[in-house]
């Protein structure tokens, strides 16, 4: 018994090493590239892009733009870049419609006064009609007979 | 002046340029206290200037007969208060008014009735349209 098992593993090792020497074609992954150093090439990033935003119920913050101060003042123009620095708050939950155009100023006549219904008394107690302030004061002397 | 009034009115008056005063002239007795004084009732009620109007224009009838009931008549077809109006003529509320007026007026020596003052320049007896408007247009700057 113990011959067979020798025997047996006798010719396991000899088929073990049969096998080792028809080596099998693999397929073999194509040889990495070697690794070259690219310079490093400086892409412009895109400009960032200012984009509308959507009507929410939360108030949002957006940035206040910057503020070019070109007043010769330092305290100033410190001041205003402060006031500018802070975040203006908007409130989305209304809609935001284009600021109405102005409409060009016209002159807007005084109205006319009618001073046909204006009357009074004046220091002397003499009934007057017309302008208190009038230029000219025409008194009438008469009598109805 | 009652024929260029309302030419003055509509022209210089109504337009700011001109100011009328109305001082009394009692030159006809008891016909004058009368009605100067119903004028001065209408201005109780702010409408002296109407009533003025109405009691030129109906001078015919301030001569004959009854000169009160005359003014009162004229007072009704104005729709005036007429209660009101004939109590202060029957008071009398305004006579010390008009007389002292009047007095004024004799006093400045203004004795030619209708006289009319324009800025301290006088014209004397009734005068047509052009010569008011030449004198107050001379005071404008015209």
């Amino acid at each position: 018994m113990k011959k067979t098992s020798f025997i047996l593993f006798i010719s396991f090792i000899l088929l073990l090493s049969a096998c080792g020497g028809v080596a099998p074609e693999v397929a073999q992954a194509p040889p990495e590239p070697a690794a070259t150093e690219v310079p490093p090439t400086e892409t412009p990033l895109p400009p960032p892009t200012l984009t509308a935003i959507p009507p929410t119920g939360t108030p949002t913050e957006t940035p206040a733009p910057a503020v070019e101060i070109v007043t010769g003042n330092e305290d100033e123009a410190e001041a205003e870049s402060e006031v500018a620095a802070e975040p203006t708050v908007l409130p989305t939950d209304t809609p935001i419609s284009p600021a109405p155009t102005p409409e060009p100023p016209t002159a807007t006549p005084e109205p006319e006064v009618d001073w046909l219904a204006s009357f009074g008394r004046t220091e002397d107690n003499l009934m007057y009609l017309g302008n208190p302030d009038a230029p000219v004061t025409l008194t009438d002397y008469s009598d109805f007979m | 002046m009652l024929g260029s009034e309302q030419e003055l009115k509509e022209n210089f008056v109504k337009t700011g340029q001109v100011r009328m005063l109305f001082n009394p002239v009692l030159n006809h007795g008891n016909r004058s206290l009368q009605t100067h004084q119903a004028a001065e009732c209408a201005a109780e009620q702010g409408q002296f200037w109407a009533y003025r109007e109405h009691l030129f224009a109906n001078q015919g009838r301030l001569w004959s007969g009854d000169v009160r009931e005359a003014v009162k008549a004229l007072a009704v077809e104005m729709a005036l208060d007429t209660a009101s109006f004939n109590a202060c003529l029957d008071e009398q509320r305004h006579l010390a008014l008009i007389q002292g007026q009047d007095s004024r007026r004799i006093q400045r020596g203004i004795r030619f009735q209708p006289s009319f003052e324009i800025n301290e320049e006088f014209l004397l007896g009734s005068q047509p349209y052009d010569t008011f408007k030449q004198v107050i247009e001379s005071h404008l700057g015209f």
